[in-house]
């Protein structure tokens, strides 16, 4: 996880890099790198599941970003089994939330240079990432945490 | 999916009107929206909503972030009940918050 976690330091560092006038490519580099943080996180997480170590880095580079805002956008409104618990099923909306978000926030900042930013924009998007990331660490090891794992790299029906 | 939204969006502001009724005035101070695609082209809810300072706190904005977005979220249910991607942007500036371009 070393990347994605050095990822998510360095958009703290971006957003706070001007203490009194943030520059938008302060700005906007804090928050395409929250999203690549929240990315690789997730990249990560699925391919441990892969048994075979020197193959990992071929399965991560599978992922598709248009694939995993599908799975995102279908995790975060599906209708969850009501054993799982509430708490379980809102952080793991709240992930999926968060990487869609995140996603698109990602290419306004990358280009379009039309949207501007405040450090406290910004800023709420870079901790949105961070938030995730607590939430993730608290439910990885849960079925519907794992579901939603294989859902980001395929397009399969729950059905 | 996109014309449901716009069909109803007299009703959808209704809606939002009554949600931003269970915000804490302590932390916003107002929530305006506008209705587009993402940048996938899919159709979106773009909340914008400016932060008191108390609520834009580093130390709580978080939290407040979180539980304004979640609140919007749950009660609206952009998706499912209006088939539009929701978006959240939150300042506390607000000069920022009437900029088009900030949105």
């Amino acid at each position: 996880m070393a990347l994605a976690e050095d990822l998510l330091k360095q958009a703290f560092l971006l957003v706070h890099k001007e203490p009194k006038n943030p520059r938008q490519a302060s700005l906007r580099r804090s928050v395409s790198t929250a999203y690549y943080a929240l990315f690789h996180l997730l990249i990560q997480e699925t391919s441990a599941n892969w048994s075979r170590l020197d193959t990992r880095d071929f399965l991560a580079r599978a992922f598709d970003h248009k694939t995993m805002k599908i799975a995102s956008t279908r995790a975060e409104n599906a209708t969850y089994d009501p054993a799982v618990s509430p708490q379980v099923v809102s952080k793991l909306r709240a992930v999926a939330r968060a990487f869609r978000e995140l996603q698109h926030q990602r290419h306004l900042a990358d280009y379009s240079n039309a949207t501007k930013w405040d450090r406290v924009k910004a800023l709420a998007k870079v901790q949105q990432a961070q938030t995730a990331f607590t939430d993730w660490k608290s439910i990885r090891n849960e079925y519907v945490a794992q579901r939603y794992l294989i859902s980001l790299l395929s397009q399969y029906k729950e059905e | 999916m996109i014309s449901r939204g716009f069909v109803h969006q007299a009703q959808l502001r209704d809606e939002i009107d009554q949600a931003k009724r269970a915000l804490d005035p302590r932390e916003v101070r107002d929530v305006q929206f506008t209705l587009e695609t993402d940048s996938s082209g899919e159709p979106a809810i773009f909340f914008s909503i400016l932060l008191t300072p108390y609520g834009s706190k580093e130390s709580r904005l978080a939290e407040v972030t979180g539980r304004v977005a979640s609140t919007l979220f749950d009660t609206i249910q952009p998706y499912n009940r209006w088939g539009l991607q929701s978006y959240f942007s939150f300042t506390s500036d607000p000069a920022h918050y009437g900029n088009p371009e900030w949105m």
